[in-house]
């Protein structure tokens, strides 16, 4: 296997994207030394200010969390108003080939689930171009797909196991080979509605020609499986039914979904496909769109997915996503006066909240929630020190406040969705928090020891009728 | 008309509706030297709420009894210290809250498809009653309650028609956010539950479907009941603290029994309620069903009850009850001024159980006035008290009950010689003042 290295990454990357914005270089000269001098001078003022310093980070969270309480209740008004594509016009006589990518990794038991809820799709067969992307070395998969003996409009890509053995980079490989005039993403484990390719060709009909990628929405069939499903489910609900139409709705930089992202094909090819490197692919593809100006919709569709139902499986999916977003962040922050120029401010504003805001957020939490359980117990004066009485007030209201806002919206995400039942576990969501942040501080860790590694979610381990 | 020149419509309504609430509060202050009640007793517990954040002192006294969201609003605008008059932001956020609820009530019947003409007509009929302008002029602390009740109506209007989840929230945080600001604030709650519960809005919906609505509904109100409870807890030591004042009485009598403020309370209700029923009559909004005009009927036929018996009780005895506050506030500060005068060389310790409420009498002094709340400063009487007011008069229920009576006695026991004054009056029974004398 072949080792990352800077020319080894830029024979991997599709034309259109450089190794600069590519997450292949972890931090580029000039933003290692802005972060070196960063620690250095942050070294130096603790030294000399010590409590100025401390109450200086303290207020600047502070303000911060507040922000983003504000941004995430402003968030759910627009959402509604945001007219997410229900496509009426009449059906064209002959539909756009479409061409569906399927990367399968060890993912040799859901095979046939995934083949199936693909010969349910509602769109003529002639028009389509599934492609199965597999790895070489990936033998079961292989034989799983070889004993279904697939014909056409299904394609099987084999794909050599070199680094980085990552999602993007085997759908960049689909991609150079689609042949359609659209392309979506589905994952193995993936039940996509029968009509959503039609209604996405419809939406893109009735878009206007900036608009290069509508993302379906996304939820669970195994929500109900047990409390970390329920709670898994009323997350997703509250992104993909609540925030990203509120961020569609003003017209902000959306981070994407893993699947079901319905491209244009020469746009995609435009702006130089998946990032191969980064683990959140599909975020930072999302930001890039906005930047090259592209648009990004939500279409009227679901697409179900099994949530992780192990806590280990789910461990490894989301410290794998924070890492991506850290990716992400750092890849769109290499020029910053580029981006904010490409962005303007209040798009920035928003790619900063929704980006970075997210990863501080949960890994500051629990030093948040530390410090409120240690005041609670011990009621030690030491604190008054980091907590001034404006800072004091601020920081109680976004305790009280945000920490109910945020399980609030997503009772509210679930109830909107009519999945009645997960309103209960929706809204004790703080352990479920808890569970973010320590995965959050897991991915941080990796970004910094392991920033390629993808770790696998393992698929097909819900059985339907089993509850736990 | 459309959307767009409708939500302007709203907006316009709304600021002029504040300005108008401003402009007529300024006017009944400046020209009367009324002093609202509620708002001086507001500002006082947000004033020692910001001094014990500065001071970094964890007890506040008295700021969690009342419910505290409207003394937790004034405290950005103590903390800030503008060189404005005293009561300038309380006369602010009345205005703001009294432009909200006739915003809210505009919205209402924009959604009825009430005529243009309705509309202003009755809105102009709202704005010049004279109770009216008594609330959101910053005479009754309902005014931080009204848009809250106002706007869970429009929610649960806008809710039926459309089921947007937004309007949703209306419904179920408001009544949360009246919980902690007013008493009024159960009624609102229970009342949307038994709307919620019983009324065809959620009846015909599933079993599953009906139980998140009631769950969502009460999920705010819990919580921010929880808060409350946790706020008597942390800075009272005890989580019931708030209850202290009604134990052993009826809870509902605690604010609906018909004293001055209480029926001041009633007839602005009434008010309010009968503006919103007239434009659900009125009105030919989307969905409409006969439930909706039910409860409008049974809403104006309450109103025209409650004006019949109180309306003209309550102008008559609320008159009263400004004047003898007025008396009250002119006395002390006569008194304090004299007692300056008495003791030149003196310094005036204050030991106020007051609820903060003669704060601003103090600065009439001139010499040091240091400000004592018994309960937090280990405060021992070495000197002998020379100036006591005693407890009397109708208003001991507007007061926070004092946890920490227990000291009181050992002050009350001093010789009479030291007791130079004692003042009492049909309202007032606030604070203690002890003149220290100079040692030669």
């Amino acid at each position: 296997m072949r080792k990352p290295g800077t020319s080894c990454a830029e024979e991997i990357l599709l034309p259109g994207l450089s190794l600069e914005e590519s997450a292949a270089l972890r931090l580029t000269a000039k933003q290692g030394g802005w972060l070196l001098g960063g620690i250095a001078g942050f070294l130096y003022l603790v030294s000399r200010y010590p409590w100025g310093v401390l109450f200086f980070l303290n207020a600047s969270v502070t303000i911060f969390y507040l922000v983003l309480t504000i941004y995430k209740i402003l968030l759910i008004w627009p959402a509604e108003d945001e007219k997410i594509s229900q496509p009426k016009m009449p059906q064209p006589e002959q539909w756009p080939t479409y061409t569906v990518l399927v990367p399968l990794y060890q993912e040799a038991k859901v095979v046939n689930q995934i083949i199936s809820a693909l010969n349910n799709l509602d769109y003529p067969s002639e028009c389509l171009d599934i492609k199965l992307l597999l790895e070489e070395d990936d033998t079961a998969t292989i034989e799983a797909v070889e004993k279904i003996a697939l014909g056409p409009p299904y394609q099987v890509i084999l794909l050599s196991p070199c680094h980085p053995r990552t999602k993007p980079k085997a759908c960049n490989e689909g991609l150079k080979q689609a042949r359609g005039e659209y392309l979506v993403i589905y994952d193995a484990e993936d039940k996509p509605e029968p009509d959503q390719l039609k209604r996405a060709v419809l939406a893109f009909a009735q878009a206007s020609p900036l608009v290069a990628c509508f993302q379906a929405k996304l939820n669970f069939y195994n929500a109900s499986q047990n409390l970390l499903t329920a709670w898994f489910a009323a997350e997703y609900s509250a992104w993909f039914d609540l925030y990203l139409p509120g961020l569609a709705r003003l017209d902000a930089p959306i981070p994407l979904g893993g699947t079901s992202n319905h491209f244009r094909v020469d746009v995609l090819r435009t702006v130089g496909g998946w990032d191969p490197y980064n683990v959140a692919e599909d975020c930072d593809l999302g930001i890039r769109l906005y930047r090259r100006g592209w648009r990004t919709r939500i279409l009227d569709s679901t697409t179900w997915e099994e949530a992780c139902g192990h806590l280990s499986q789910w461990w490894k999916q989301r410290s794998r996503w924070v890492k991506g977003y850290l990716q992400t962040y750092l890849v769109h922050l290499r020029h910053p006066i580029t981006s904010l120029r490409q962005l303007g401010w209040q798009k920035t504003f928003h790619f900063h909240l929704m980006v970075g805001g997210l990863l501080l957020c949960l890994l500051v939490n629990p030093v948040y929630w530390g410090l409120t359980i240690f005041w609670l117990i011990t009621r030690s004066q030491l604190l008054n020190q980091f907590f001034p009485p404006a800072i004091f007030f601020l920081s109680a209201f976004c305790l009280f406040v945000g920490n109910f806002v945020f399980a609030y919206t997503c009772g509210l995400a679930v109830f909107r969705r009519h999945d009645d039942r997960l309103v209960k576990a929706a809204l004790f969501t703080p352990p479920y928090w808890l569970l973010m942040s320590l995965a959050s501080w897991k991915g941080f860790w990796q970004f910094l020891f392991k920033p390629f590694h993808w770790e696998k979610t393992a698929h097909g381990l819900f059985t339907p009728g089993v509850q736990s | 008309m459309n959307d767009f020149s409708k939500r302007w419509e709203s907006r316009f309504v709304f600021l002029i509706t504040s300005l108008v609430f401003f402009l007529s509060a300024r006017q009944l202050v400046f020209t009367n030297s009324f002093i609202s009640l509620p708002i001086l007793i507001r500002t006082g517990l947000a004033m020692d709420l910001w001094a014990n954040l500065r001071q970094g002192r964890q007890g506040l006294v008295c700021s969690f009894f009342y419910p505290p969201l409207p003394t937790i609003l004034f405290l950005p605008f103590v903390a800030l210290k503008f060189h404005l008059h005293r009561f300038f932001f309380g006369y602010l956020v009345t205005s703001v809250m009294g432009g909200l609820t006739v915003f809210f009530i505009h919205k209402s019947a924009i959604r009825q498809a009430v005529p243009p003409l309705g509309r202003i007509t009755l809105w102009i009929i709202f704005l010049l009653h004279p109770w009216c302008r008594l609330i959101f002029s910053g005479g009754n602390d309902s005014a931080f309650v009204f848009p809250l009740i106002t706007g869970t109506l429009y929610g649960l209007l806008a809710w039926h028609q459309e089921e947007k989840v937004r309007h949703f929230t209306l419904v179920s945080l408001l009544p949360a956010l009246a919980l902690v600001s007013h008493p009024f604030g159960f009624i609102l709650t229970a009342s949307v539950f038994l709307i919620l519960a019983f009324s065809p809005v959620s009846i015909f919906c599933l079993h599953h479907r009906r139980q998140a609505i009631l769950l969502l509904y009460f999920f705010p109100a819990a919580y921010t009941g929880c808060l409350w409870l946790l706020g008597n807890w942390l800075i009272m030591g005890t989580w019931r603290y708030f209850l202290l004042g009604i134990s052993g009485k009826n809870l509902f009598s605690y604010f609906l029994t018909p004293t001055e403020i209480n029926t001041a309370y009633l007839c602005s209700l009434a008010l309010v309620l009968a503006e919103m029923a007239s434009f659900l009559l009125w009105g030919k909004g989307r969905n409409q069903e006969k439930f909706l005009c039910a409860l409008a009927g049974i809403c104006l036929f309450a109103v025209a009850v409650v004006s019949l018996l109180f309306f003209p009780k309550a102008t008559k005895s609320l008159g009263e009850l400004t004047y003898s506050w007025r008396q009250t506030w002119d006395q002390l500060s006569v008194d304090m001024t004299a007692l300056s005068k008495s003791f030149p060389e003196s310094e005036i310790m204050v030991v106020d159980f007051s609820g903060y409420l003669f704060r601003y009498i103090l600065p009439v002094a001139n010499q040091p006035i240091h400000l004592f709340d018994l309960a937090r400063t280990d405060f021992v009487p070495e000197k002998q008290p020379a100036y006591l007011l005693l407890p009397s008069g109708k208003l001991t229920r507007w007061l926070p009950p004092d946890p920490f009576f227990h000291f009181y006695p050992d002050l009350l026991a001093q010789t009479p010689a030291f007791l130079l004054r004692e003042f009492v009056t049909p309202t007032f029974n606030l604070f203690r003042l002890i003149v220290i004398l100079p040692e030669n």
